[in-house]
């Protein structure tokens, strides 16, 4: 998940809330991609089983929850209401455009054979969303 | 929201980061404000008015 904060301006000066939110958001992102290549290992060469198999196969998933929340964290710590207007601007075409992504991938994988997307690649989406939407709104607000 | 900020800056040869530091907001705001993309919330509409010293329809007009 893109640690970038909504709709910073190049060359625009962090808010403190907005430096807080970096040096939250890349250790998280850490620890999901060695808790990631830790369970994929594990699946590969020592395949659990029992309660172990859903603890292992949730445990890349928790860092990625802590992201967002901590997105969350961020618009509620920001002062400026003017950046935390354009990062929730950001955060809603981000989520709508995944949302509407997954609608339509939804149909087409239901009635017209498209190969299953596996739901935790959203992820992945909402980065490119996020991306998307923050230079959108940095072009806006120019 | 039409405003009358830059006028009103330019009248105190200020800045936007002067105006920014003394309204305690960031320098893209008083620009996002200035030309009209950003209509202020009212606690800072009335921070603004303050700063100066004229009633918010003064400065902010509909």
């Amino acid at each position: 998940m893109s640690p970038a904060t909504p709709a910073r301006r190049r060359g625009a000066q962090w808010s403190p809330a907005m430096k807080r939110h970096q040096q939250r958001v890349w250790p998280t992102l850490v620890v999901y991609a060695a808790t990631l290549s830790a369970v994929m290992w594990l699946f590969q060469t020592h395949p659990p089983t029992g309660p172990v198999k859903y603890l292992a196969a949730l445990a890349p998933a928790a860092p990625l929850i802590v992201v967002v929340w901590l997105f969350g964290r961020y618009v509620y710590e920001e002062t400026d209401e003017f950046r935390r207007w354009q990062a929730i601007l950001t955060l809603l075409i981000a989520l709508g455009l995944v949302l509407s992504a997954c609608i339509v991938w939804g149909f087409l994988e239901a009635f017209a054979g498209a190969p299953h997307v596996p739901l935790y690649h959203v992820a992945t989406m909402f980065v490119v969303a996020q991306t998307l939407a923050s230079i959108a709104v940095a072009l806006r607000y120019r | 929201m039409k405003n009358r900020l830059k006028v009103l800056r330019a009248e105190r040869d200020w800045s936007q980061a002067d105006l920014a530091d003394r309204l305690d907001v960031s320098r893209q705001s008083v620009n996002a404000i200035e030309t009209g993309k950003y209509d202020p919330s009212l606690p800072l509409a009335f921070k603004i008015a303050k700063l100066f010293e004229m009633p918010i329809e003064a400065i902010f007009e509909g």
